[in-house]
């Protein structure tokens, strides 16, 4: 081994500029690799950070009449789960199930704002997340930053809005939102709405109308409790509202059996059988009333309060949820514990399926997926070019070592020692150079890391896997790159190996 | 003892579509501790010769015995190892590894053996040094060597395995008179002292008194052997 090492290394002395030319071949290589690998790294782990530990978990149960896996982020009704009692009954006792929450998800109509101004086929629609507030943050790690306004507390009910979703609708319907009880904040409002704020237009309160699949829907009344941005991924989450889930099931008619068949008085009956023109009326901006008091008032709180008096009616379904986020202890056991639950579900007819967060989040993972496909070819690109010079170069310089290859032969060096010797010569450069390469790279990631430069659309904010540009370098990265380069050099040292295999003891003197 | 037996040995070429007859039924042997030329003009098939006894190229048909053993049996590897135990060679163009030094150079093919002490290996290359009379240049490397101190080199290299025999083509024909001369007579005095058989290929009288015996090869084949002296005097230009 003494042997080889010197004349490998000796070789390599002596042939410096080819060497050079291999070495930054390789530094180059590990470079592209380190950074490329570090993007990669970081896109994954940010995604992983952001979506699973800030908005989705690990996995998601909804219904199994539920079709499309995507339900996250398509506008189509949500089924409810039936058997949620079964569900929490399952997800309780699974090892693995570190924390779920319950939830509901759909499309709401709001029909106070724009609908009077705009023809009623160009409705301003909200997507909304019903949730109880304080598990929601506890759950996903305090994810909410709330700008204007609170949050809501334990039973309360109200509307959080996504800060773009309010400059959305005042882009489109020119009313800017205000969260009950609070005044204009200067500071958050875009330039145009500034300049007319004078004559600004604002609201506090909505009345929504969920979309649902039998458009069976209740008309509900919302007071904007707080503006609020995702801590991560915003751009991504952008339109989704938060609400509490009393009115999110009051707004898409989940009532029991018992509330459908109450009765009501005469006067409510009166209010209940109006013509599309006369509701008008009462969700016109002057029949509203904004400010204090307007709890006691004409909401549904009061509506139902009367009608609980009666003793008819209990409430909306306690244990309506069409969706349930559902956290692990750890990433690596998400396909067993998927597995497991789906045929638990399956096996007890349990009106559930779970679904991987990728699946649930839809084209966010598909175009994450793109960017991850992207980067890797970009890296093999790489890797390919590298490879098919540097076996350029070291076939040159086989060739032109012909007669040495051949005396050694002659004098009895076997194939395994010249097969050794020009692999020692590469693995050399490699380690050498893309050692080098492997620092740089993770200094320039590290650099580059440093840099928070901040995505300004959907798309980098995806390709980022954060707000943030935050590619990683750690050990596994590190050892990632390492054997990439080990692989590069193994094959770009392939054919040359096999060229100078073919050298016969013969060229020793057939070539003078 | 006989040591190399050559019998009816051929060796064709392919040259595009031609063939070319280097060897045609060559015959003949070789006893232990010979110091015998193989002499031709340019192109008689002495080098393919040599070539075919130290196992570097392959004879078309024919048989080749070494110590007994037909070499057309073994396998690259045999081979490989036939040539590191049994066989040295020095070539006309020396042939030196460039980025060893004089001592490495002679020490490359005990190391390839794999399995001597160190210090056996130290003291088997210092003591071939001294006899090719290079102890001054020990750590030079094949650029810093003149020629003939390179064959030198290439001399103790072919020696430091104590092959049975070591063969040499043209060993003079890169160096002047007196340096090929020297050579010779430093092969002669090894093969005095180790027993060592010694082929070497020449086509130039002077060093052909060095010779015990003279095989005469034209157009490949084996032409009556005669003694040296009559070789050099006939005056028919080898």
């Amino acid at each position: 081994m003494g042997l080889l090492i010197k004349i490998a290394f000796r070789n390599l002395l002596r042939h410096k500029g080819r060497s050079l030319v291999i070495g930054a071949i390789l530094f180059a290589g590990a470079l592209v690799m380190s950074l490329g690998n570090g993007i990669i790294s970081g896109m994954e782990k940010g995604l992983e950070a952001n979506i699973i530990h800030q908005w989705t978990g690990h996995l998601i149960i909804m219904s199994s009449r539920q079709t499309n896996d995507d339900a996250l982020f398509s506008p189509k009704p949500m089924k409810v789960i039936r058997h949620y009692p079964q569900v929490e009954t399952a997800l309780r006792n699974d090892r693995n199930v570190r924390a779920f929450l319950p939830a509901t998800k759909g499309l709401v109509m709001v029909l106070n704002i724009g609908a009077r101004k705009r023809a009623a086929e160009h409705p301003v629609l909200s997507m909304l997340l019903g949730v109880d507030f304080q598990h929601y943050r506890k759950m996903f790690n305090n994810s909410v930053s709330l700008l204007e306004g609170s949050g809501l507390g334990p039973d309360e009910k109200g509307l959080l809005v996504n800060v773009y979703e309010r400059k959305k609708i005042y882009e489109s319907e020119n009313t800017w939102l205000l969260p009950l009880g609070t005044g204009l904040n200067r500071s958050k409002m875009p330039p145009d709405a500034l300049s007319e704020i004078d004559t600004l237009e604002t609201a506090s309160s909505l009345v929504l109308m969920g979309i649902g699949d039998d458009n069976s829907a209740l008309d509900v009344f919302a007071h904007v409790k707080g503006i609020y941005e995702f801590k991560a991924l915003n751009l991504l989450f952008k339109e989704i509202n938060l609400i509490d889930l009393e009115s999110f099931r009051e707004c898409f008619d989940y009532v029991t059996r018992a509330e459908s068949q109450t009765a009501v008085s005469k006067e409510n009956s009166e209010i209940l059988d109006a013509t599309e023109e006369s509701l008008m009326h009462y969700f016109s901006k002057t029949a509203l009333i904004e400010g204090p008091g307007l709890e006691t008032d004409l909401g549904t709180d009061a509506l139902k309060k009367e009608v609980d008096t009666g003793g008819m009616i209990t409430a909306t379904a306690h244990d309506a949820y069409n969706l349930i986020f559902v956290k692990l202890h750890h990433g690596q056991i998400l396909e067993a514990t998927l597995h497991n639950l789906n045929n638990r579900f399956q096996s007890n007819g349990t009106d559930a399926r779970a679904v991987s967060w990728r699946k649930a989040i839809g084209y966010i993972s598909d175009i994450s997926l793109l960017f991850r496909i992207a980067l890797n070819i970009f890296v093999f690109f790489i890797f390919f070019v590298a490879v098919i010079i540097i076996i350029n170069t070291l076939t040159l310089n086989t060739l032109e070592r012909t007669p040495e290859i051949g005396t050694m032969r002659a004098i009895g060096a076997p194939k395994r020692f010249i097969t050794r010797m020009l692999i020692l010569e590469t693995l050399f450069l490699a380690c050498l150079f893309g050692s080098l390469g492997l620092i740089s790279g993770s200094l320039l990631t590290l650099f580059l890391s440093g840099l928070d430069l901040a995505a300004s659309n959907e798309m980098m904010s995806l390709a980022f896997g954060g707000d943030t540009f935050c590619p990683v370098m750690d050990l596994n990265g590190m050892t990632h790159v390492f054997i990439q380069l080990t692989v590069v050099t193994l094959m770009a040292v392939l054919y040359p190996v096999h060229l100078a295999k073919k050298v016969s003891p013969l060229d020793a003197v057939a070539r003078d | 003892m006989r040591q190399i037996e050559i019998t009816q040995v051929t060796k064709n070429y392919r040259l595009g579509k031609t063939t070319i007859q280097a060897l045609k039924g060559v015959n003949f042997t070789v006893e232990e501790g010979e110091f015998l030329s193989v002499v031709g003009a340019s192109g008689s098939g002495k080098t393919t010769l040599l070539n075919i006894i130290g196992c570097i190229d392959a004879a078309s048909e024919g048989s080749v015995k070494i110590d007994g053993i037909e070499i057309k049996r073994l396998n690259d590897n045999e081979l490989t190892d036939l040539r590191l135990r049994k066989i040295g060679f020095i070539f006309q163009t020396f042939n030196l590894i460039p980025v060893l030094n004089v001592f490495e150079n002679i020490e490359f093919p005990l190391l390839l053996m794999n399995h001597l002490p160190k210090k056996a290996v130290v003291s088997r290359v210092n003591a071939l040094i001294e006899q090719v009379g290079l102890t001054d240049f020990v750590r030079h490397k094949p650029a810093e060597l003149s020629g003939g101190q390179r064959q030198r080199v290439a001399i103790a290299r072919s020696l430091v395995t104590n092959p049975a025999i070591v063969l040499a083509d043209e060993p003079t024909a890169n160096l002047d008179t007196e340096t090929g001369n020297s050579i010779l007579a430093l092969m002669k005095a090894i093969n005095m002292r180790e027993k060592s058989t010694f082929i070497f290929s020449t086509h130039d009288p002077e060093v052909l008194k060095y010779a015990d015996r003279i095989v005469n090869i034209r157009d490949g084949r084996v032409v009556n052997p005669e003694p040296p002296v009559a070789l050099c005097l006939d005056g028919r230009g080898y």
